[in-house]
């Protein structure tokens, strides 16, 4: 390592060249935000409103729905990584990558639209099958959009900075599409008075219009511009690696468990509506909470300076769960904007849940490389992704188990607008799915957390050691460079192998090795060889001095003759 | 033997969590027994009680209507539209009960409280009307608290009961649910044991699992009852009625026509007409 780091780079390299050079223009960042937009938008609109639509528009009886979210993320997570290798097989002029995102977004679109059209005078037995139909349709063709898309950063830009910049943008263009569905649905009850039914077609109509646009513009505009070196991992490896990372299998387990708080957002369409008499209320619940959710985000970084992940994880657990159980006993009978103030203070610490687990996943990952050589940040972010669809599903199918437990009323399907009035047990319930239930049952996921132990001196000393092997390794691709590797080849010895992302580290250090050997010899020729000049030059400097000295002693005995 | 254990712990945590959650319901074949059992009983423990029962219905005043229409150019103004909100009102007839139980049976007397009649354009004629009747004469077959608990009890031919037994924080909740299918001929349908509902001339008026009802056969329905009554049992016997009922009718109502410029046309809809509602607390 120290002769590595000895050597003096006089000339830049092949490899930075390719790193610093700037490769997207305003308009990448543009489209591709606008595409991450138009996508949250869509999944914001059927994860936050479909259940409602399913339940209290279409009137499907709640146990044929809750089956169906279930199955249907099931279903999710197995496409997901099918996707991921069909997108990797994939060989085109257009790349890998955006031929989907052109070709599938116009279908994704069309799915959003019809999944979200209640066709009247359908009996049970069709709208179920219409439900399942569609429901799984739309998610099969989603994946075929969403995983491509992810992946485009990774791919319209070699230079890291680039990447990193177009993923945050895009992220917060991302979080605010989330919430368009919210307003949209919000301002269309207040204009329709509210007719949820013409509301919410209308605002899948509006969703489904406007995101292919941004998605096939996106498609057009954006380059595939290098070769992903990260391959995408094989399904069995993914669960051998989540089981041997423990660490990472704690906080899997640990945020799986998280599913519980996400009833608190999935009940507010049933809280204005049942318990407060108004659907445009949700506007005064959810934003606020949105809002105070992103706070929560923005705090996380100034406070992991004072608390480490896990504390910070539990932390803003219990101080989720101590609110909604304040929330509780403040009542349903308090003016709703008592309630929707509370919420806001409630909603805080969700934002630094949102963000904990993905610097915990950085963290294990960390941890894995330092045991096994391997970076694996493909399966781990895809094994959360899958975290993240699992949980959505089993929050709705818990959430209809628990209309059921309370006796909801489903509204009269052949009444047009028809909102039953709820048992006062009923309301009773609805306000708990909403306050005291998933406040309990958070805590459970401090419980896995507790065995969680990538925290303080520990990770510390990884992370420092990992360091100082980044810098070995970093010094190493420079002297590649530096004694005559070209990047092409540097790339070659790089691929990964059975773990992505891990670069053949070895390999490299033995072709150094070579070349620096064959250049050490040439060195010691080139200075030998130099040395003899010198020699020369110094020896027929003495001889001429001699021979001048010798010439003046024979020209002084002359004279004195 | 550890990932045994582990899997045994997982698998014993999944039974119990099964177990108690169907501990939570009444089996079916239960629940009427139990609910019978239980009305009987709160006769014979004797209560005084009071309170009130409200009967909203939707009236339409047709002035009124025509008087907005006739500012308007998108639709015939001599239409009738059940759902505007302008020209529509629910009125509440309140029945204020003080009753009690005399040798098992059920005594007592209710203050009926009806609004003052309105005129075709919404205007009150006279002032509200308060009527005091013993509970027998109350206008319900056998008096208020009776013909609930016969109705919840048992399915006849002309209505039917469904109940749902469930347990919950150490109380017992059975929920009736209650259908019927009342003509315009005066004559209810029956449900019959393939799912249907029909007349006695065999006309089907709700097929086997269809949601709506065939609202124009023999005449047409009249209206459909759709009552809601939850009992709370407590050691035994009613400690708690919460009654919700909606009566549907078919009435015509406004449809935009999108395609013709939003010319507005008239469409026959299921609406409700009638709400009832009461908190018993024995």
């Amino acid at each position: 390592m120290s002769n590595t780091a000895t050597l003096s780079f006089k000339k830049k390299t092949a490899l930075d060249d390719l790193l610093d050079r700037k490769y997207l223009g305003k308009k990448d960042y543009i489209w591709f935000s606008l595409t991450q937009f138009a996508c949250s938008a869509i999944t914001g609109l059927a994860q936050g409103y479909l259940l409602f639509f399913y339940t209290s528009i279409m009137n499907i009886p709640l146990t044929y729905v809750g089956t169906m979210f279930l199955i249907a993320k099931i279903w999710d997570g197995v496409n997901d990584p099918i996707m991921g290798v069909i997108v990797d097989k994939t060989r085109s002029k257009m790349g890998k990558m955006r031929p989907y995102l052109l070709w599938a977004s116009i279908p994704y679109a069309i799915c959003t639209i019809v999944m979200f059209i209640n066709f009247r005078g359908m009996n049970i037995t069709g709208k179920i099958i219409f439900m399942y139909a569609s429901y799984l349709l739309f998610s099969t063709v989603g994946t075929a959009v969403e995983v491509p898309l992810q992946g485009l950063p990774a791919v319209v830009s070699p230079n890291i900075d680039e990447r990193t910049k177009i993923i945050s943008i895009s992220r917060i263009l991302g979080s605010i599409g989330e919430q368009s569905a919210l307003v949209l649905i919000s301002l269309g009850l207040i204009v329709t008075n509210d007719n949820y039914e013409a509301t919410y077609t209308g605002t899948a109509v509006i969703i489904g219009v406007i995101a292919p646009i941004f998605m096939v513009i996106s498609a057009l505009v954006l380059k595939e511009r290098i070769e992903p070196t990260n391959e995408i991992p094989k399904w069995s490896e993914g669960f051998k690696y989540l089981f041997k990372n423990k660490p990472f299998m704690i906080l899997i387990c640990a945020n799986l468990l998280t599913f519980f708080r996400n009833l608190v957002s999935a009940a507010i369409m049933y809280v204005v509506c049942y318990i407060y008499g108004n659907g445009s209320l949700q506007i005064a619940f959810a934003l606020p909470g949105a809002i105070a959710s992103m706070i929560g985000m923005l705090l996380a970084p100034k406070l992991k300076r004072h608390f480490n992940a896990k504390q910070l994880f539990i932390l803003a657990t219990i101080w989720h769960s101590v609110c909604l159980v304040g929330v509780f006993f403040v009542g349903m009978t308090v003016p709703w904007y008592v309630i929707a103030v509370l919420m806001f203070f409630t909603m805080l610490p969700v934002g630094l849940l949102n963000v904990v687990p993905h610097l915990m996943a950085a963290d294990t990952i960390d941890y894995w490389e330092h045991k096994t050589g391997q970076r694996q940040e493909g399966i781990t972010y895809s094994l959360m992704g899958l975290r993240s669809k699992v949980s959505s599903g089993l929050k709705d199918y818990f959430l209809t188990f628990l209309l059921g437990y309370f006796l909801f009323s489903q509204p009269l399907g052949f009444v047009e607008g028809h909102e039953p009035v709820q048992s006062s047990y009923t309301q009773w319930g609805l306000f708990a799915i909403y306050t005291i239930i998933p406040a309990v049952l958070n805590l459970v996921s401090i419980v896995p957390m507790i065995f969680y132990n990538l925290t303080g001196d520990r990770i510390r000393k990884i992370q420092e050691e990992l360091a100082v092997r980044h810098e070995e390794q970093r010094m190493a691709e420079a002297a590649f460079a530096y004694s005559g590797g070209d990047v092409e080849e540097f790339g070659v010895l790089s691929k990964p192998g059975f773990s992505a992302g891990a670069v053949n580290f070895s390999q490299i250090k033995d072709v150094i090795a070579k070349r620096r050997n064959s250049q050490a010899v040439a060195e010691v020729l080139r200075a030998e060889k130099a040395a003899e000049e010198q020699a020369l030059d110094a020896m027929t400097e003495e001889s001429k001095k001699a021979v001048t000295a010798e010439n003046a002693g024979e020209k002084i005995e002359e004279e004195g003759k | 033997m550890m990932k045994a254990l582990k899997i045994a712990v997982v698998l014993v945590i999944v039974l119990t969590a099964v177990f108690a959650l169907t501990a939570c319901n009444i089996p079916d074949e239960e629940v009427e027994t139990e609910l019978r059992e239980a009305i009987q009983k709160t006769k014979e423990n004797g209560f005084d009680i009071e309170f009130t029962y409200n009967h909203e219905v939707l009236e339409l005043y047709s002035g009124k209507q025509l008087e907005k229409y006739l500012k308007e150019d998108d639709g015939d103004p001599n239409r009738t539209n059940w759902n505007d909100e302008e020209s529509t009102e629910w009125v509440n007839t309140a029945y204020k009960y003080s009753v009690k139980t005399e040798d098992g049976s059920i005594t007592g007397e209710v203050k009926i409280t009806a609004p003052a009649e309105k005129n075709e354009m919404g205007e009150p004629i006279g002032s509200d009307s308060v009527e005091t009747k013993t509970y027998a004469e109350d206008g319900f077959a056998g008096g208020f608290l009776d013909y609930w608990f016969v109705r919840s009890l048992g399915e006849e031919s002309t209505h039917r009961v469904t109940y749902q037994g469930v347990v919950r924080f150490g109380r017992d909740i059975i929920r009736v649910n209650i259908e019927s299918i009342l003509m315009k001929s005066g004559e209810y349908a029956t449900y019959a044991s393939d799912g249907s509902w029909k007349l006695s001339d065999g006309t089907v008026v709700k097929a086997a699992n269809e949601e709506d009802y065939n609202w124009t056969a023999a005449g047409g329905i009249e209206m459909v009852e759709i009552d809601r009554i939850d009992f709370t049992i407590k050691d035994g016997a009613v400690s708690e009625i919460e009654l919700y009922n909606e009566h549907i009718a078919y009435l015509p109502v406004d449809q935009r026509n999108y395609l013709e410029g939003g010319k507005i046309y008239t469409v026959e809809k299921a609406v409700i007409k009638e709400k009832e509602e009461a908190t018993i607390i024995f």
